[in-house]
């Protein structure tokens, strides 16, 4: 007698003891066990374990991979959208194609329906929703920054928004009512400034889509309902041009913003039905900064070459034969094919959100190789370097925020000209992720994109051109002035060393 | 024993119904009578509900899907659970060792193993089972889709289709 002939609730039974991988296997062992996997959901998406492979950056931008050396299998990066608007889960979105790396797939959406009377069609952002965990369908929601007249409240009631549903295949309406209060008049809002992309965040069937400083809107996307939530106390008090990153971090929805001075995490504790941003972190530039080893430092020094710089970035307009022929073979679903197709699409896609295993992939250690501790300090000319370093890099970028971990308290930064960070939260340690990353700079840089070169930390790559440029090159040198008059001592105290001339005058 | 009649005898039964000490007759689909205490018996759920709802004790109870040799093995646990105390740890430890060695022994013959475990979910003897279901799935576990077709004599039928279809979900793999 063979295993098929124990009935189905005793198999089952069996395979519910079973680890995801198990499962997975099993599924390839013969027809009759893989239906069983599958008819009787042993195999639950989200109990597989969570495991980052990389991130995607470049919001409203050319869309990078930011990840280990050794890719997940099956990820196509050389099939890449030449500009991604957003990106859920591992899901990209660019203009009216969402794009599935893990399996190269690319759907092309429906013409976009037209703005909204009065709405420029720049001013409506597209927002991805998509949680392989729940299903595998996903959304393009439409999101417009407030536009109409004046004297009227923004978010109108019923907000209406224009969403693609990858079920229906089709754009439809949808109407949003509002919970509370508005978070002011359309006159006051665009009297504070353009408005850009900033990242969005998905928990527990909401959507949270950050405008500006002023407030967050959390579009609870089953009950057509809406909220306002005001921004956290304490980011108006920031330096100008900081704004909310939102992002899905460990607990829930979180925020980040940063100045000239300092960075800040809140926490959206949505706990007995009020929505209180709590500060989780609050840190100063400076301090992170000197945690940073010179690229000297990290190659001679063992066991940091061993934890750092280990991350890549993929890019897949490196490949650009594959795109042109991308370009030509754009696929469309049809129809009585895309529930075959719709499986896979979502279950089994992984950049940003799951099956990698522990030993290959990392991220199982519970710091995950932060630098040894015997290596902090020893080498002091460290920390002289970068100064030298940031100062004389006026024309790179210094500080972006390239996204939240999804399941750890970790934010990824990009901190100087070609370093790129993993600032783990609870212990204000940084783990360098990279160095050698030379800036992205596209030949198809478009005015539409210019707009939201200046000041989005979520491009993150290649925005630095014409009149951007000459500014950043001014504020980055008063930066280092501001930095070093908030160091602790730092410079006096390492007098030992030889100070390049611009230091020792700027010391007080 | 509870054969009594009577008033007495009523409650005498009753008290022996308190204490599980009534013995209980299963029989095989070979027709073999095995006796058992209340105690014992009442380790399955599916006999358990029987005698509660005051099903024909003394009748005993014949059980169709389970044959003797099934039945002996299911009642060597069943007496263990059910008639031994499991209050301390030493107690609990032996009760453990028990379980231990009783697996190890069904493991070597996985019919057999297939067997009581299907009687063990006929009979809802849920400590049983668990023990049974948690050492098939050990067997199965860390193998390769082909270590599992060896390990369980199963003929490989996935079409072209399914294979395509895993190469292509399997992204991971």
């Amino acid at each position: 007698m063979d295993l098929e002939a124990l009935p189905g609730d005793v198999l089952e039974e069996v395979l519910r003891r079973l680890p995801p991988r198990s499962l997975a296997a099993c599924r390839c062992v013969c027809r009759a066990l893989r239906a069983l996997v599958d008819d009787r959901r042993v195999l639950r998406a989200d109990l597989l374990p969570l495991k980052l492979a990389g991130i995607f950056i470049g919001v409203i931008w050319v869309p990078q991979f930011f990840a280990r050396p050794v890719l997940p299998h099956a990820l196509d990066l050389t099939r890449l959208p030449e500009t991604m608007l957003d990106c859920r889960n591992g899901l990209l979105l660019a203009h009216n194609v969402v794009v599935n790396p893990a399996t190269g797939r690319w759907a092309r959406l429906p013409r976009s329906p037209p703005p909204p009377p009065g709405c420029s069609c720049n001013d409506v952002f597209d927002y991805l929703v998509f949680d392989p965990t729940v299903s595998a369908h996903y959304e393009v929601y439409k999101i417009p920054s407030p536009f109409g007249d004046g004297m009227s409240d923004w978010p109108p009631s019923p907000f209406i928004i224009d969403v693609f549903s990858s079920k229906t295949l089709q754009w439809e309406k949808r109407s949003y009512v509002r919970e509370g209060e508005a978070a002011g008049t359309v006159a006051n809002l665009l009297a504070r400034g353009f408005n850009c992309h900033q990242r969005s965040a998905l928990w527990r069937g909401a959507l949270y889509v950050p405008c500006e400083t002023d407030f967050v809107t959390r579009i609870s996307l089953s009950d057509g309902k809406y909220q306002v939530i005001k921004s956290p106390i304490g980011l108006e008090a920031m330096g100008k041009g900081s704004f909310l990153q939102l992002g899905k971090s460990k607990d829930g929805v979180c925020a980040f913003a940063h100045d000239d001075y300092q960075l800040c995490v809140w926490f959206l504790n949505e706990s007995c039905g009020q929505m209180n941003w709590e500060l989780k972190h609050q840190t100063h530039l400076w301090s992170l900064l000197a945690q940073l080893k010179s690229r000297e430092h990290l190659a001679q020094c063992k066991s940091c070459k061993q934890t750092n710089g280990h991350w890549k970035y993929y890019d897949g307009n490196l490949f650009e034969e594959h795109i042109l022929q991308t370009d030509l073979q754009v696929d469309t679903y049809p129809e009585n094919d895309y529930q075959a197709e719709e499986d896979e699409f979502g279950r089994h896609f992984d950049t940003d959100s799951n099956y990698y295993d522990a030993e290959e992939y990392g991220w199982a250690s519970d710091e995950d190789g932060e630098c040894h501790s015997e290596c902090n300090n020893k080498y002091g000319e460290d920390e002289l370097y970068k100064v030298d370093k940031l100062y004389n890099m006026q024309c790179q970028e210094l500080f972006y925020f390239f996204g939240f971990h999804p399941y750890r308290d970790v934010v990824f930064l990009h901190v100087s000209s070609s370093r790129a960070v993993a600032y783990h939260l609870n212990s204000s340690k940084v783990r360098d992720l990279g160095v050698g990353w030379e800036p992205h700079i596209s030949a198809g840089f478009s005015k539409r994109h210019h707009r939201y070169g200046i000041g989005d930390p979520s491009i993150g790559v290649g925005s630095t051109t014409g009149t951007f440029e000459a500014h950043a090159r001014k504020n980055r040198a008063d930066t280092y002035f501001k930095l070093l008059s908030v160091a602790p001592n730092h410079l006096t105290s390492k007098n030992k060393l030889n100070h390049p001339p611009h230091l020792t005058t700027t010391n007080p | 024993m509870a054969t009594g009649s009577g008033a007495a005898a009523a409650a005498a039964d009753a008290e022996e119904k308190e204490s599980g000490s009534r013995m209980i007759t299963l029989t095989s689909n070979e027709g073999k009578a095995f006796v058992v205490t209340e105690a014992s018996a009442r380790q399955s759920a599916t006999i358990r509900s029987m005698v509660d709802d005051g099903g024909c004790v003394d009748k005993g109870f014949p059980l169709p899907n389970v044959d003797s040799k099934t039945l002996a093995r299911v009642i060597q646990y069943c007496d263990e659970h059910g008639n031994k105390e499991a209050h301390t740890v030493d107690e609990r430890a032996a009760l453990a060792k028990f379980d231990k060695d009783f697996i190890a022994e069904l493991d070597a013959d996985k019919a057999f193993l297939y067997d009581v475990t299907m009687a063990a979910n006929y009979l809802h003897i849920q400590g049983l089972f668990a023990l049974t279901t948690q050492c098939i799935a050990d067997t199965i576990k860390g193998k390769t889709p082909e270590e599992i077709r060896t390990a369980f004599g199963i003929e490989y039928d996935l079409t072209a289709q399914d294979e395509e279809e895993i190469k292509e979900e399997d992204t991971h793999a």
